[in-house]
Order: structure tokens, then C-alpha cells, then sequence
């Protein structure tokens, strides 16, 4: 066959063009240069590969940086497990308690302070101001109104011992300087391991396993073995980290060979108890085997979809497989030193069976995974009155953006309870709907009464500056685990009904929501009118808004405005004096086209009138355009679908001040 | 290991060939200059530390090949970089037209909140100038990044230069971080105790 060549060539065996042999003319040269050779030369110039020692002089540099790469992820892993270090150590348990140093706040104990990244409760030793030792310039850089305050403050902490007063002081002020040592690490975390700028931790290799990452199990075995119990845990969790860190660099055939010997442990387990032919226990196999068949169902569609998603996940893992493959390596590896710490308590022959009975906890509720499911291991320890929660990973989430995609993370708590201190939240693992959270958390003063009477609820939000949405929850009795020590679970995610559909039924559900919508909510009415050729906002009313004033009241009003928009339109609503759950039922206009609405999107803050002074932010919220997710974003869509319709819906305010 | 820090900025040189990208490095890491002209090949990094506002700052500096040939693999450094130098010669008017072109390629390629700013080597050759302060200055202005003439030769201002960058990276990390925003989507596990509003008059900061 001829080879015509690649388009960008100049086929040699073409006779030139007109182009060219005019010009050629011009250059009174003859015919004798070549006009092939020319035109290739001078369409690629730099197509010219580069030389062997060129190759080897980048390769070099190359090689020297990895170095300084691996020296610098040694440092960030230091930093890391010291701030690892200080999250384990912290002593407090209750709400009466300092955070970190355990130290009973009162009138004689210690001071109580607000954190303002965590917002939990720490003494004045175990936080820091971070306005001490600022310039008053940096003060009054923020926003006029609350400068002044600040500058107030600020007054009040020259003065030594005025400056523990200022804790009791609640203002938005106040909140803006400590942090308790925790956040403050994290912050410095962030700052010195370059988080700031890449938006997340880099990668990172902690101290303890500087050395290669050894293979064969009996090294790893001979380590486990000198571990303490109380620090296994933490490294556990280390460890699922740094696998994550590292999968991408070691080869997917090794992953693969684990997975075999992980399916292989789990059906020697089946067996065993098969055999054992209890009637419970094989009912309870026969639903697991059914759960387990629909896992390999969700499993391959999830698959298939993250393959479409990889465009997103490319950083991760650069195909579908191998991420599917290596999470169930570190599954197998859990499930192995699992075991391994059970040999140590009890008798080899009935540990293998106690740790790994598999257990579906809707055994009679037929599967509806609509909202997907999620894979958790729950352990109780006795001695230590600590229930170990680890949670590896959700699937089928359903997406919250434009992009198809969530942000979530899943929040803990055991209930009923009267502490305040028993949530915990893993991490959020972005732009995915099947994140891989692999995380260890750890609940303190569990006695056995408790697993009787409470349950975990597991609740699973998207993370989003403007606020956090729900994407589902479930909850597990604990009285589960009066009869053994372990299990493991995949429970589909249900929906309880709370669609924020303004106040949760139960006091102890909203209290846990709080920090969900610790602004109040709005309800907010949407409509394209078609004839009047504009947006009809309707501001129907507000409930749970922040008391700012004296009387533990507010006077909120409604600000509304559409970004952007040629005729620049600005609305409010009347004020509603002394209100906390003030109703407005005020309509808005804003003429726009429809082609318009989807790149526009409309800003609506709540403020509280004061007079005298500037008013007070109550919360706000951004519904459409490019950073909307969730229902915000299913509101405007609805809006600009369903033109001449009144969508109404609730909506959480959020404290970002929106500009 | 040896030397410990307290942050890593990572910057980056990028400009036309021979406009003194390399020479500029040499006088901020070793404090020396090199008359005869070595085109960098591909891609290279020199290592300073600085002391600013008492943080020891550990500054990798990217150096690149300014040539076409190599653009694949200097393109691939701009995403790390958190600061990015663009060099012209001021004897040299088409190094200066192309940092429209290298600006252009800093928006496709590096992250978009990286701090920029622009370097017009050589002024010590003022006999030679092509290029005025005043046009640099205005380029800088139309593009929103700071500007200041070096001379790597006579050693003017290439620590300012460096020293500022890192100062802007510095200033924008502390803005990012201590601005009302917690960093967000780390391993923070939250048993958040939710705040309590006061229900007492008393209790409220009564600033009017």
C-alpha cells in the first residue's frame, strides 16, 4: 500500500504549487533546491527528537527532584502524624470538658473558649488568639463593620487578664481569633505542607515506614505483633492511607493476586459456618449471598461508571479496575490483621469465626440501594468501653453537581445520647460517587447498657461551601454488637424523610443537624414567567434565624439580586420586627431572558435591621449558576424546565458573608 | 533532610532563549555569573532558602529551556508552580512582545491562583536598550503582576525580585488560610460541639 503520509506532511512526491514555484522564481536560485525537503523542514521544525545526552541531562534533574520530592513528602508526613498525634491525645470527652487538656471548665477550672474552625470548646491553654501579636493595620483589613469590634477586642487583650473575659463574649468578633491547638496545627499543617495551594494534602510518607514497602505478610505480621492496641488502630488508618498514596505506583497484577486470596479467606470463612449448620446462621448467609450478589451488580455498573468518570478520577487511578482491585487489597489486608489481633486475646479456633461473621442488617427489608450503599466494620472493646467504626467506602451515591458528581462525607453519632461529643466525620473524598474513605473513628465511654438501648446513625453530606446537603443516612442498632465483636456491614442508604423540609421531628435529630443548618432556613419560590418575561422570586418565610439583638431577637429582612444582570436590580423585603420565623410572602421580579438563566444566578441574603449601626448578616445562599449543587442547583434547573410553575422549596442558609 | 524549613514554594522561570532565565538563577542560588551562554537542556533546579519575616522559606526554583524543542516538557512544570517569573531582555524587543504569548501559556497550563510577575533582565546594558521601563511597567499593570528590571551580571535587584515573590506567595497563603475559612475537605474529623447562643442580654457583646 502507498503511504500518502500524515496530513501535516508535504507529500515529496506532489508537484508543487502555483504558490510555490512562483515563489521559487523569485528567489533566483534555480531549481535546485529541493522542494520536499523544504517544505518538511520548514512545516516541523521541532519534530527533531532529542538527543541521547540531552534525554539523559533531563532524566538527571528529573531523578534529583524525586529526591527532593521524597524528602519533602518525609517532612509532610511528619507533620502529619504529629497533628495525628494531638487529635489521639486529646483527653476531652464531654461538653464540660476542655477539648484537648480534659480540664473541667467552671468558675474555678478553666476558661472556655469557642474554636473557630471545629467550634468545640477548649481552655484558654489549649488555644491560641490568633490576633495576638498582629499589626492593627491587618485588623482593619477586614470587613468595616466588624473591624471595629475587633479593634475593641483587640484593646481588651493587652490588658492580661480582661483577655479571659472576651471568651464569654459571643460575637462574631470574638469567634474570628482562637482556635484551639488542633485547628491551629492544622492550619500550620496546611501552610507548611503546600495544602494551601494544591487544595489538599500532597502526597505524603510517614516516619514509621520510611523502609520499602514490604510484601510479604510475615514481615508485616512480626510488626503488627509488637504494636499496642491502642496505637494499631491509628496505624491501621495510616496505613489504608498510605497504600491509597502508593497504589498508583505498584503494579495492579500484585493488587489482583491479593484480591484472589481475599475472596479465597472469605469463602474458606463461609464454609466453615456452613458446616457449623445453624439455622440462624445460614438464613443469615443466604441474605448475604444475595446482598453480596447485588454488590457485584452495583460493583460492575460502578465500574462502568467510574470509566466515564474518569476523566475526573485520573489523578487517582488511571483505570477503573485497578481502583476497584486495590480497594479490596486493603480490604484484605484489614480483614487479616484483624484477625491477627483477635489470636491475641482468644483462642485461635473460635477467633476466626467471631471476628468475621458477614451481616446484613436488613435481612428482612428488601434491598433498595437507590441512594447507595455504604461498607462499614463495626468493633466493641469491653476493656476500654470504645466502639471502633471503620468506614471504607460508599457506592452509588447519588450525584449533587452539574458534572454528575458529589463531594461527600459521612457523619457519625451515636443516639440517643446526651452528650454532644460523640460526632465524628470522615474526611471528604471529592468529585466522586463511589468515594473511597477507608477511616477509622473511634467512640469513647460505650457501656454495654449502651449498646442496647442507642444506635449509630450514619448520615452521608455533600460538602459545599454554601452549605452541606443530605445524601442520605442510615442507622445501625448496637445492640448488634452485644453478641459479637465485629461486623461487618453493607446497609443501603435510605431516606428518613427529613428532606430538609424546614424543622427535623425529633430534638436530638436536629440538634446533631445543627451544624447543617445552624443559619435557619428560607423558603424560597421560583417562577419564569413567560408573558412578563422575567423571574418571579417569591420569599415566603424563614424559620430558626440567629437572635443578634439584646432582646434574643432578630429583625430580618430579605436581600435579593441577580448576578449577573444588565438592569442591575436590587430587592428587599419589608422588615419583620422581633422575629425570629418571620413569614414574608413577598414576590420579587427580575426581568431576564430565559436563555440568560442559566449562566445567571440569584444572591439572596438575610440581614438584621439595626439602627445606629450597620446590619447584622444573618446567612445567605446562591441558588444557580456554575458552583450550585445539590438542591440549590435542582431548584434553578426545575425553574428554567418548568417555566410559568411555582417551585417552592426549603433551603439552608449558610454563614459565607456573599458579596 | 539536613536543613529544616518551615515552607516550599516551588517558582518557576519561564521566558524566551537567552534572555538570562539561567543566569538569573545562578546569581540567586551561588551569587556568581557565567559569561558564556549554555542553553539549558529541557528543564533544571536550583535550591535557596531564605529567611522572611523570621520563616524559613525553602524556595525550589524551576529553570527552563526557553526553546520551542523543549516546550512539552517545560509545560508539564507549570502546574506545580506557585510562583512564576516571566523574563524578557530589555535589549531585545521580540523577547518582550513574546510575554504576551508566555502569559498565554501560564493560563493554559499552570493553576489559575498562581502569583505572577515580571522580570526585564539585563538593564545593565542601557546602551542597548530596546525595550523602555516605562512599557514594562505598563505591561505589568495591563496584566495585574509586579514588575522590576534585574541585572543578573551586576547583580541588581535579583534578590529583590525573588524575595518579593516569595512575599506575595507568602502573603496570599496566610490570606487563603486565615481569612474566615478553615481549610476544608482534610482528614478534620469534626465531634463538633455546636455553638451556644447566648440567652442572656449579658452574656452578648453590646457594641453598638
Amino acid at each position: 500500500m502507498v503511504d500518502f503520509g500524515t496530513g501535516e506532511r508535504i507529500n515529496r512526491f506532489v508537484c508543487p504549487n502555483d504558490r510555490q514555484l512562483a515563489l521559487r522564481a523569485k528567489l533566483n536560485t534555480g531549481w535546485s533546491v529541493k522542494t520536499a525537503t523544504l517544505g518538511y523542514s520548514q512545516r516541523t521544525p521541532h519534530t527533531s527528537p532529542l538527543a541521547a545526552e540531552e534525554q539523559e541531562a533531563i532524566v538527571q534533574v528529573i531523578q534529583r527532584a524525586e529526591k527532593l520530592d521524597l524528602s519533602e513528602q518525609q517532612r509532610i508526613g511528619k507533620l502529619v502524624e504529629k497533628l495525628e498525634n494531638m487529635r489521639r491525645n486529646a483527653l476531652g470527652k464531654t461538653s464540660s470538658q476542655c477539648l484537648l487538656c480534659g480540664d473541667n471548665f467552671g468558675l474555678l477550672g478553666a476558661q472556655k473558649i469557642v474554636c473557630m474552625d471545629c467550634r468545640r470548646l477548649a481552655c484558654t491553654k489549649c488555644s491560641i488568639d490568633t490576633l495576638a501579636g498582629r499589626g492593627p493595620r491587618h485588623i482593619y483589613q477586614s470587613s468595616p463593620k466588624r473591624s471595629r469590634l475587633l479593634a475593641n477586642v483587640k484593646h481588651l487583650t493587652k490588658r492580661g487578664k480582661l483577655r479571659v473575659r472576651k471568651a464569654f463574649v459571643y460575637s462574631t468578633a470574638s469567634r474570628e481569633h482562637w482556635l484551639c491547638m488542633i485547628c491551629a496545627e492544622t492550619r500550620e499543617m496546611w501552610k507548611k505542607s503546600g495544602a494551601w495551594f494544591y487544595k489538599s494534602i500532597p502526597k505524603y510518607v510517614l516516619p514509621a515506614d520510611n523502609s520499602r514497602i514490604s510484601r510479604t505478610k510475615s514481615v508485616r505480621t512480626s510488626r503488627r505483633y509488637k504494636d499496642d492496641d491502642s496505637s494499631s488502630d491509628e496505624e491501621r488508618r495510616m496505613w489504608g492511607r498510605r497504600k491509597r498514596a502508593n497504589s498508583s505506583t505498584e503494579s495492579a497484577l500484585d493488587a489482583l493476586d491479593q484480591e484472589q486470596h481475599n475472596y479465597h479467606v472469605r469463602n474458606s470463612i463461609y464454609s466453615r459456618q456452613n458446616s457449623s449448620g445453624e439455622s440462624q446462621v445460614s438464613r443469615e448467609m443466604d441474605s448475604l449471598k444475595t446482598q453480596m450478589s447485588s454488590m457485584t451488580l452495583n460493583e460492575t455498573k460502578s465500574c462502568e461508571e467510574s470509566g466515564n468518570e474518569s476523566r475526573q478520577d485520573i489523578e487517582f487511578s488511571p483505570d477503573a479496575t485497578r481502583r476497584e482491585s486495590s480497594a479490596g487489597r486493603s480490604l484484605s489486608d484489614w480483614n487479616w490483621s484483624m484477625e491477627n489481633k483477635l489470636d491475641e486475646r482468644t483462642s485461635p479456633s473460635t477467633s476466626s469465626i467471631n471476628s468475621s461473621v458477614f451481616k446484613s442488617i436488613n435481612e428482612e427489608k428488601s434491598i433498595d440501594a437507590s441512594l447507595g450503599v455504604i461498607e462499614l466494620s463495626l468493633t466493641y472493646d469491653q476493656e476500654t468501653l470504645t466502639l471502633h467504626c471503620t468506614v471504607y467506602r460508599a457506592k452509588n451515591l447519588i450525584p449533587m453537581d452539574m458534572a454528575g458528581l458529589s463531594d461527600p462525607f459521612c457523619k457519625l453519632n451515636i443516639l440517643p445520647n446526651a452528650k454532644m461529643s460523640t460526632r465524628l466525620r470522615t474526611k471528604t473524598v471529592h468529585k466522586t460517587r463511589n468515594p473511597e474513605f477507608n477511616e477509622n473513628l473511634t467512640f469513647y465511654d460505650i457501656s454495654e447498657s449502651d449498646l442496647m438501648r442507642k444506635s449509630l446513625h450514619i448520615l452521608v453530606v455533600d460538602d459545599d461551601k454554601y452549605g452541606h446537603d443530605y445524601m442520605g443516612e442510615t442507622r445501625i442498632k448496637l445492640a448488634k454488637l452485644k453478641y459479637q465483636n465485629t461486623i461487618y456491614l453493607t446497609v443501603p442508604l435510605e431516606n428518613f424523610g427529613q428532606e430538609q423540609k424546614g424543622p427535623v421531628p425529633t430534638t436530638e435529630l436536629t440538634e446533631w443537624f445543627d451544624d447543617l443548618w445552624s443559619r435557619g432556613q428560607i423558603l424560597l419560590g421560583l417562577c419564569y414567567n413567560t408573558k412578563k418575561r422575567a423571574l418571579v422570586v417569591s420569599v415566603v418565610r424563614c424559620v430558626n434565624l440567629l437572635p443578634m439583638d439584646n432582646n434574643g431577637l432578630s429583625d430580618p429582612f430579605v436581600k435579593l439580586q441577580l448576578k449577573p444582570d444588565p438592569n442591575h436590580k436590587k430587592h428587599k423585603t419589608s422588615i419583620k420586627w422581633k422575629n425570629l420565623n418571620p413569614i414574608f410572602n413577598e414576590e420579587f421580579a427580575f426581568e431576564t431572558r430565559p436563555t440568560e438563566l442559566s449562566t445567571q444566578s440569584l444572591y439572596i441574603t438575610v440581614y438584621d435591621k439595626d439602627y445606629g449601626k450597620s446590619n447584622d448578616y444573618l446567612g445567605g445562599l446562591i441558588l444557580g449558576g456554575t458552583g450550585s449543587k445539590g438542591l440549590r442547583l435542582k431548584h434553578w434547573l426545575d425553574m428554567i424546565r418548568y417555566p410559568d410553575h411555582r417551585h417552592e422549596q426549603w433551603h439552608n442558609l449558610t454563614e459565607d458573608v456573599l458579596d | 533532610m539536613a536543613k529544616t524549613y518551615d515552607y516550599l514554594f516551588k517558582l518557576l522561570l519561564i521566558g524566551d532563549s537567552g534572555v538570562g532565565k539561567t543566569c538569573i538563577l545562578f546569581r540567586f542560588s551561588e551569587d556568581a555569573f557565567n559569561t558564556t551562554f549554555i542553553s539549558t537542556i529541557g528543564i533544571d533546579f536550583k535550591i535557596r532558602t531564605i529567611d522572611l519575616d523570621g520563616k524559613k522559606i525553602k524556595l525550589q526554583i524551576w529553570d527552563t529551556a526557553g526553546q520551542e524543542r523543549f516546550r512539552t516538557i517545560t509545560t508539564a512544570y507549570y502546574r506545580g508552580a506557585m510562583g512564576i517569573m516571566l523574563v524578557y531582555d530589555i535589549t531585545n524587543e521580540k523577547s518582550f512582545e513574546n510575554i504576551k504569548n508566555w502569559i498565554r501559556n501560564i493560563e493554559e497550563n499552570a493553576s489559575a491562583d498562581v502569583e505572577k510577575m515580571l522580570l526585564g533582565n539585563k538593564c545593565e546594558l542601557e546602551e542597548k536598550r530596546q525595550v523602555s521601563k516605562e512599557r514594562g511597567e505598563q505591561l505589568a499593570i495591563e496584566y495585574g503582576i509586579k514588575f522590576i528590571e534585574t541585572s543578573a551580571k551586576a547583580s541588581i535587584r535579583v534578590e529583590e525580585a525573588f524575595f518579593t515573590l516569595a512575599r506575595d506567595i507568602k502573603a496570599k497563603m496566610e490570606k487563603k488560610l486565615e481569612a474566615s475559612n478553615p481549610p476544608r475537605g482534610g482528614h478534620q474529623i469534626r465531634a463538633s460541639e455546636p455553638q451556644k447562643k447566648p440567652t442572656s442580654w449579658l452574656s452578648r457583646c453590646t457594641i453598638l
